[in-house]
């Protein structure tokens, strides 16, 4: 992207099961922090942009701009965008766009989403919401990746063993996140033996029901920065997988990524780790396919063979990913773009990717950053 | 379900009833929301209709497979209360047993 628009505060709350913990507090932790890191005057925060997906079906509370905003004293103006899952990727993208267009010099993006007050079922309901209610009537998330692991594995002669491998891994990658949600290792057996919630996608499969909260602040103004926003891109796609070209590949993954690649000017061999959006297991397998990191037949043998963690050709999922850091799905695309710019500003990597997905992949937004010129 | 989009969506029964086709991807569902949990499991499945593709329900609990034809039939859709109407929708059996 031409314009210097650069990260100078993040942070990320814990993520988990915080009964102790309200929506308006996660909100009001991560955006006091991120302020705080950016070093920053309150004032100078001249828009809000909030990421939530159901607070009005979890908490019976809408109405989180205004939330967000009175956090300030001069009540900046701010807005509340939902994208499902994707919500935290494209708030981030709204912003950036304001910040393009020179509507703003400083503003802040904040995630959260506080879902552990209701039981699973009333969950697996609300989550569904971002499904096609009519179109799809009784799916359920699970079941919708269901289908497309179904698929895949089918195609590709793979067994459940490679999902189980990027449980693994991620769980081993969260043991040394401190905000991670789990930071347990898991066994392939565990994995494989756990309850079945779709066949063949085991609890283990799934990303947890999770609450917390992620902000950044973002400038195009000279300042200290901790990373760069190289590019960014969108993609949509057909809600209903019935009605897709391809069910073993995410075509709004590879248009935002290819969108990411071009406005960055670089390309996936460039990338050196990436969060992406694994709320179910085969949804990383996936995503280092459609993001260019492996080819789509290949993308199964490389997880198995240990290419996508420390020592293979790309880590994925450093922070444990949805899997294990946890999926206060508002906030979870402002978690990675918050991760890796930590990430980044503290020199463990150099160029770094975000991949955030709403629905079964009906959304998709990809962030490619770098390090701070 | 509310009566309105219960009327709405009987307006595609006619579209679907007694079409055949043919599994092309299949799960069940283990966990599902209240007003389905007590159909669970229950098959969830894309079916192939030869000019279109579509998602349906399984109904009952027999476990649909890829490759097993299926037919579009009139069932009910949630468990309902005592007090509200009796939900109707298209699901699909296996093709031997409609």
């Amino acid at each position: 992207m031409s314009t210097n628009l650069s990260i100078i505060g993040t942070s990320i709350t814990k993520f988990g099961e915080l009964w102790e913990k309200s929506l308006v507090e996660l909100m009001t932790e991560a955006v006091t922090e991120a302020v705080r890191d950016a070093g920053v005057d309150p004032e100078d925060i001249e828009a809000i942009f909030v990421a939530n997906k159901a607070a009005g079906s979890f908490e019976n509370q809408l109405h989180l701009n205004a939330l967000a905003s009175q956090l300030f004293p001069h009540f900046p103006p701010a807005v509340h965008i939902e994208a499902a899952c994707a919500s935290g990727g494209a708030a981030l993208l709204a912003a950036e766009h304001a910040l393009l267009a020179g509507q703003y010099k400083t503003v802040l993006v904040v995630g959260a989403e506080k879902m552990t007050d209701v039981s699973a079922e009333e969950t697996t309901e609300i989550l569904a919401s971002a499904a096609d209610a009519t179109r799809q009537f009784g799916s359920t998330f699970p079941a919708l990746y269901a289908l497309v692991a179904d698929m895949y594995l089918r195609k590709h002669a793979l067994t459940s063993e490679v999902l189980a491998t990027i449980a693994v891994k991620n769980h081993r990658h969260a043991l040394k996140n401190s905000k991670a949600q789990f930071r347990k290792e898991l066994s392939l057996e565990q994995v494989m033996q756990s309850a079945i919630i779709a066949p063949p996608l085991r609890v283990f499969d799934c990303s947890p029901i999770s609450d917390g909260a992620a902000a950044v602040v973002l400038t195009t103004q000279p300042h200290k920065a901790k990373a760069r926003v190289a590019g960014a891109g969108q993609g949509q796609d057909a809600m209903v997988l019935a009605d897709r070209r391809s069910l073993t590949t995410f075509r709004a993954t590879s248009t935002a990524a290819k969108q990411a690649y071009q406005r960055a000017g670089m390309k996936p061999a460039d990338i050196q780790c990436a969060e992406v959006h694994d709320c179910f297991t085969i949804a990383e397998l996936l995503a280092i396919a459609d993001l260019g990191f492996f080819p789509e037949e290949e993308a199964g043998r490389a997880t198995l063979q240990n290419q996508t963690t420390l020592g293979g050709k790309i880590i994925i999922n450093p922070s444990g990913g949805l899997k294990a850091c946890g999926h206060p799905v508002g906030a979870t695309g402002v978690k990675q773009v918050a991760y890796l710019a930590e990430l980044v500003s503290r020199g463990e990597a150099d160029r770094v990717l975000a991949h955030n997905v709403g629905g079964a992949g009906g959304t998709a937004v990809v962030h490619i950053l770098e390090k701070a010129l | 379900m509310k009566p309105a989009a219960y009327w709405r969506q009987s307006k595609t029964w006619q579209q679907w009833l007694g079409r055949t086709g043919t599994v092309i991807a299949s799960t069940s569902i283990h966990l599902a929301p209240p007003q389905l949990a007590a159909f669970v499991p229950y098959s969830y499945v894309i079916v192939d209709f030869g000019n279109e593709k579509m998602e349906f329900m399984g109904a009952g609990q027999d476990e649909l497979r890829v490759g097993d034809e299926v037919v579009c039939v009139l069932r009910k859709l949630c468990v309902p209360s005592d007090e509200a109407l009796i939900p109707y929708g298209i699901k699909v059996v296996k093709k031997a047993e409609a």
